[in-house]
């Protein structure tokens, strides 16, 4: 049998299999296994009761799917996976050039619980374009007679598959809302940087989501070579098309894929943020750049980036730059926090306090969910359910969390540290920093020597600084410099758990527990949110 | 047991040794492994503090002949 399922797929989301594969492995080399008096051979193991293998956390039913495809139809310059194919072996989730197949959709789904929204453990692998999966559209079938109202989000497409067809197949399963990496309406540039033979299908997919009202994102990576104007007219193009948002990544390359900078990350980083800061007063459609952290110097104060058309906050007079300060007479302080309390309060009426130019003013939004039926596009299109992150439609991508410190705090008690060593990233560590210093102000860290380290991205390189991207290794390379450099030895190294696993796995499968092996100090994880925008 | 129509998860088992053993006696080795890889996935701990191991040796009441010998887990 050579179709094995491959463990290091699961080591990521489901140690406990590769686990018992060791087990096995390490019986075998003293034991023979028998049956009825006879030596029988096995060469592998399958799982059984696979009601035992759910897990507790709870996922879209898409999202539990996993990977539809990992093979791709595009060769794009700045695909993240070049150049991987060096380091294949290294990653959890590379390669894996698969499908997902209808019978482990219809497992998957046999085993889904909508109502808690957990299901089998998925397997970590590469997700590419979804569309070349020959089965696509009957695994969203699948998802959609599972759960009949969940809105279905399709994994980005690059959209060179979304004829009028298709998306006529994909309007019968609404509601359903499409991610659509778009890049440039200027056909050249998707057959020159994205390598699509056919750039006029993806183009032309937006007016036909728009036409069959179905709530889609744009993607646009800012290529160097992208012109600039090219860039605006993408935004125009999908803002014209009522976009539910519109997404300007800031480009990103590793060492894997250029020996040498392909640009100048700062001054290209720089000059896409300036654009989209003066674009997105220009138009009514969200737009934001991501990581968003980088725009904002990772300052989480509570500022609106924008809002969804046809939202409860886009008809009042709340605009892009006000700073919310009070909701509902709540104090608000982070992004975060002001997203929570946004969540929490999805009916009736929102008060809201907010400084603009100095001055401060009151706006109050109406919030009435009762009306399924109305179509209120790109917000909430007829018989769709209001996304629960997005209530109001008032738009800031989470940030920083106050109540971090606490539980930092919390832990440094526990363990009686006296000289605590923390991790932060490059966009997060200055904000980290400052507000590290208004707490100790305030009477908190009494005795404890806290410093803070921002590991470099060494397993990457390139220009990647993305917190949830470090590894096992580029801690261990960070804390042997800073026993080096500093001449303290920590008594504690706290690490924030968003780049691994729920089992505490890197990217490359490592787990945490290595740091505190290698170093013999204790290692704790800060139960810190992935900050994906 | 699963029904014939559901997807099966199974996983191959691989006889040779993936990383280079440290003892020679392969029941010391089975032990030393099969510890490695369940602290892959759990942590020992005592009275609910965690408790950090870096060896074993056999129980002096086993009859094994090795009951003075510690053994390290990792290399």
């Amino acid at each position: 049998m050579d179709n094995y399922e491959s463990i290091n797929h699961v080591a990521w989301t489901e140690p406990r299999i590769q686990f018992i594969k060791q087990q096995l492995e390490s019986l075998l080399k003293v034991v023979d296994l028998e049956s009825k008096g006879k030596v029988v051979e096995i060469d592998g193991f399958r799982l059984k009761e696979l009601s035992m293998w759910r897990s507790s956390l709870p996922q879209g039913i898409l999202d539990n799917f996993g990977t539809l495809s990992s093979v791709c139809n595009c060769n794009c310059e700045f695909c993240y996976e070049r150049g991987l194919s060096k380091i294949s072996n290294e990653l959890v989730f590379f390669p894996r050039r698969s499908m997902l197949t209808l019978q482990e959709a219809k497992t998957r789904a046999k085993y889904y619980d909508p109502e808690t929204q957990t299901g089998l453990f998925i397997t970590a692998a590469d997700s590419l374009e979804p569309t070349l999966n020959p089965y696509w559209l009957d695994i969203l079938r699948i998802a959609r007679e599972k759960c009949p109202t969940e809105t279905l989000g399709l994994p980005t497409t690059n959209g060179t598959k979304l004829t009028e067809e298709v998306i006529k197949q994909l309007s019968e399963l609404k509601p359903i809302t499409v991610s659509i990496s778009l890049l440039s309406i200027n056909p050249l540039t998707r057959k020159q940087l994205m390598h699509d033979p056919n750039p006029e299908i993806a183009i032309q997919s937006i007016t036909l989501l728009r036409k069959y009202g179905i709530p889609f994102k744009v993607g646009i990576v800012a290529w160097p070579t992208i012109p600039i104007n090219e860039i605006k007219e993408t935004i125009k193009y999908a803002d014209h098309y009522d976009a539910l948002e519109i997404e300007i990544q800031l480009p990103g390359f590793t060492k894997f894929g250029f020996e040498a900078p392909p640009f100048n990350t700062k001054q290209q980083w720089d000059s896409i943020v300036n654009i989209v800061q003066s674009m997105r007063l220009q138009i009514q459609t969200l737009l934001y750049t991501s990581p968003y952290t980088y725009e904002v110097n990772g300052d989480p104060s509570a500022v609106v980036v924008g809002t969804v058309k046809n939202s409860p906050a886009a008809n009042t007079d709340l605009h892009i730059g006000d700073r919310i300060l009070e909701i509902n007479g709540k104090k608000v302080f982070t992004r975060s926090y002001c997203n929570d309390l946004l969540r929490k309060t999805s009916e009736g009426l929102l008060h809201i306090k907010i400084l603009r130019n100095k001055e401060i003013r009151k706006i109050t939004i109406v919030c009435n969910q009762q009306d399924k039926e109305k179509d209120l596009y790109p917000y909430k299109p007829a018989n769709y359910s209001i996304d629960p992150l997005l209530h109001h439609g008032i738009f800031m991508p989470d940030s920083f969390r106050l109540e971090y410190i606490i539980q930092i705090e919390g832990i440094i008690k526990n363990y009686n540290a006296k000289n605590v060593l923390i991790f932060s990233s490059k966009l997060i560590s200055p904000y980290f920093k400052k507000i590290l210093q208004v707490f100790k102000r305030q009477g908190h860290f009494k005795n404890v020597k806290i410093y803070v380290e921002t590991p470099q991205n060494n397993f990457w390189g390139g220009n990647i600084c993305i917190g949830d991207l470090l590894t096992v290794s580029d801690y261990i390379d960070c804390i042997e410099e800073f026993l080096l450099k500093r001449k303290v030895r920590p008594d504690l190294l706290l690490i924030p758990c968003s780049g691994f696993s729920n089992w505490g796995r890197d990217i490359t499968g490592r787990s945490f527990l290595e740091i505190e092996r290698r170093f013999n100090i204790p290692v704790d994880l800060i139960k810190s949110l992935v900050i994906w925008r | 047991m699963q029904n014939s129509d559901e997807f099966i998860w199974h996983y191959k088992i691989d006889y040779k040794p993936t990383e280079e053993a440290l003892y020679d006696d392969p029941i010391v080795e089975m032990i030393r492994t099969e510890i490695q890889n369940l602290l892959q996935i759990v942590v020992l701990t005592k009275d609910g503090t965690r408790v950090q191991i870096n060896g074993f040796k056999f129980h002096k009441a086993l009859v094994t002949g090795k009951e003075d010998v510690e053994y390290k887990i990792w290399g």
